[in-house]
């Protein structure tokens, strides 16, 4: 079995007083897609702010194989470690084209165009309103500039918070789709959502989020068929 | 005649007070700082330029540039060692501090260049030239289009460079900034350096037209402070706009009201602004 991409050990972490996550584990493997799901207040978001190191954490977190609790932010950013934040998090009064660029502005490789043409292929609709602002957007768009920005930075791996939040099921559809397209490009996706139907359509494993910890982890293929994450998150529909 | 004469006057005047407020609109757009030391640092670029001109003999016009480096890593220096401590916290106390550092500033240059009146007085100081019956003064033209100038440099940054892409994006959500790789230590320290950088050249260019002493920053920061209000934070051109506006407006009071009350209208046109567009004065980027 190869090295994971991300690996995390028993991770603690919080708002200064306040922890938040505990002896958190977690690892996403070359060419994955990983789902963690998890209800409201879980921490899933805290996770992500912890491994872009935005926030301080204790424990393991190594990333291609290199320590990431000394390197700043900005680091952990151009090592490859791209996220779509909870809420896009846009530059409102910028036009689409301008986010997609702050997406690549720390990139000194000749790069750039080939990813702008990646993002356009996966996102027509991105093409088409290069020049508009984005804070005018709709929600799906909106979402799709943000995963675009994000692509525009190489990721190695690609973390999104809340993909489907407020989203018709169409477009989650599509998006759900994208990522897809965006693994068969090498690229392995950390998404968190707390739609678990929809993590579920496309991840190869998951892990089940309560309270800061880990309460389920498996593949995808077990996690659907076990009696109490159907109880819990998938309900009657399933 | 006259009144297209004093109009004109207003213009070139306003241009500078254009330039005057640039550099703290930047700073309150993107750090929402108001910085109150503005005026004074504006104040220490009009000393810079004078001394660079008087001892160094340097044409001022050339020596505007040099201060502009000079107040750009003053301006680094205050950001990244003091400001940088306060830049996220209320905005009470960013307006005590850049206060207490106006006075800290007005006094150093109290002590280090006496209360004299200083003027930068190029030997082309008094040369003018008639345009259609309108006598234009060479110095005050010559500011006017370093202001253009530099407002349309700072455009071309904020709005074509990766940096002042990266500025305007801090400006508009912190947050996502951080996340994609922005330094906002390093990036605030630079923009508080062209913003001080601004306020420099302004200095230069108000030494060659009016008197330097140190106590002109304070009404200096007042009225860059209803200029950034009536041109908004986002553009620089809506700044000199603001700035142009303000000098017409001076002029012609001093034409129609009388001489003394052209500091009055700056902060008449404060109130009339609040009163019609009050969401200008708290809104921030
Ligand atoms: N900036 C903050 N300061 C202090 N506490 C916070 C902060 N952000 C989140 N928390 C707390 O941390 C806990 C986890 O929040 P987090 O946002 O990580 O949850 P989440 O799983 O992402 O939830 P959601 O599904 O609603 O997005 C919550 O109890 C929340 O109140
Ligand atoms: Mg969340």
């Amino acid at each position: 079995m190869s090295e994971p991409l991300l690996n995390i050990q028993g991770m603690n972490a919080g708002y200064g007083p306040v922890p938040v996550l505990f002896d958190l584990t977690l690892s996403v493997m070359p060419g994955e897609i990983v789902a963690m799901v998890g209800s409201n207040g879980a921490g899933k978001t805290t996770l992500l702010r912890a491994i872009s190191r935005i926030i301080p954490a204790q424990g393991t977190l190594r990333f291609n194989g290199e320590d990431l609790a000394p390197l700043p932010p900005e680091a952990a950013f151009t090592r490859g470690l791209v996220q779509v934040p909870e809420g896009r998090q846009l530059f409102p009064r910028m036009t689409v084209e301008e986010n997609l660029l702050m997406g690549a502005h720390l990139r000194r490789d000749k790069g750039v165009e080939a990813s702008f043409e990646q993002v356009y292929t996966l996102f027509p609709k991105l093409k088409e309103r290069r020049r508009q602002l984005a804070g005018n957007m709709s929600g799906g768009e909106q979402q799709m500039c943000a995963m675009g920005r994000a692509l525009m930075a190489n990721p190695k791996l690609l973390m999104i918070d809340e993909m489907s939040l407020g989203l018709a099921p169409v477009i989650v559809d599509q998006l759900l789709a994208i990522l897809n397209d965006i693994r068969a490009e090498g690229i392995p996706v950390l998404l968190v959502e707390q739609d678990v139907f929809a993590a579920f359509s496309v991840a190869d494993r998951a892990y089940v989020m309560e309270t800061g910890r880990v309460v389920r982890e498996g593949p995808v293929s077990e996690l659907q068929n076990d009696q109490s994450v159907i109880d819990a998150y998938l309900g009657a529909a399933h | 005649m006259v009144l297209a004469q004093i109009l004109l006057n207003g213009v070139l005047l306003g241009g500078l007070y254009g330039l005057m407020a640039l550099g703290m609109a930047l700073v309150w757009g993107v750090l929402n700082i108001v910085n109150l030391s503005h005026g004074a640092l504006i104040m220490l670029g009009g000393y810079v330029t004078y001394y660079l001109f008087t001892l160094a003999g340097i044409d001022p016009f050339v020596a505007l540039p040099i201060a502009m480096v000079i107040m750009f890593c003053f301006g680094f220096a205050l950001q990244w060692g003091v400001l940088n401590l306060i830049v996220r916290s209320k905005m009470l106390n960013t307006l005590l501090i850049t206060f207490g550092l106006q006075v800290v500033l007005t006094f150093t240059a109290q002590l280090l260049f006496t209360a004299d009146f200083r003027t930068i007085n190029p030997t082309y100081a008094g040369n003018n030239f008639p345009v259609g019956g309108l006598t234009v003064s060479v110095v005050r033209l010559a500011a006017f289009l370093v202001a253009i100038a530099l407002a349309s440099i700072l455009w071309f940054v904020l709005n074509r460079l990766p940096l002042g892409r990266a500025i305007r994006a801090t400006a508009q959500n912190l947050t996502a900034a951080r996340l994609y790789g922005v330094n906002p230590r390093v990036l605030y320290a630079v923009t508080f350096g062209i913003g001080t950088a601004l306020a420099g050249a302004a200095g230069g260019l108000y030494g060659m037209i009016s008197n330097l002493t140190p106590y002109i920053g304070a009404s200096l920061t007042a009225k860059s402070f209803v200029i950034a209000i009536i041109g908004g934070l986002s553009n620089p051109f809506y700044v000199i706009f603001g700035g142009i506006f303000v000098g017409i407006a001076e002029s012609l009071t001093a034409l129609y009201i009388g001489p003394t009350y052209t500091d009055v209208i700056s902060f008449g046109l404060l109130v009339v602004v609040l009163v019609v567009r009050p969401s200008r004065a708290v809104r921030a980027a």
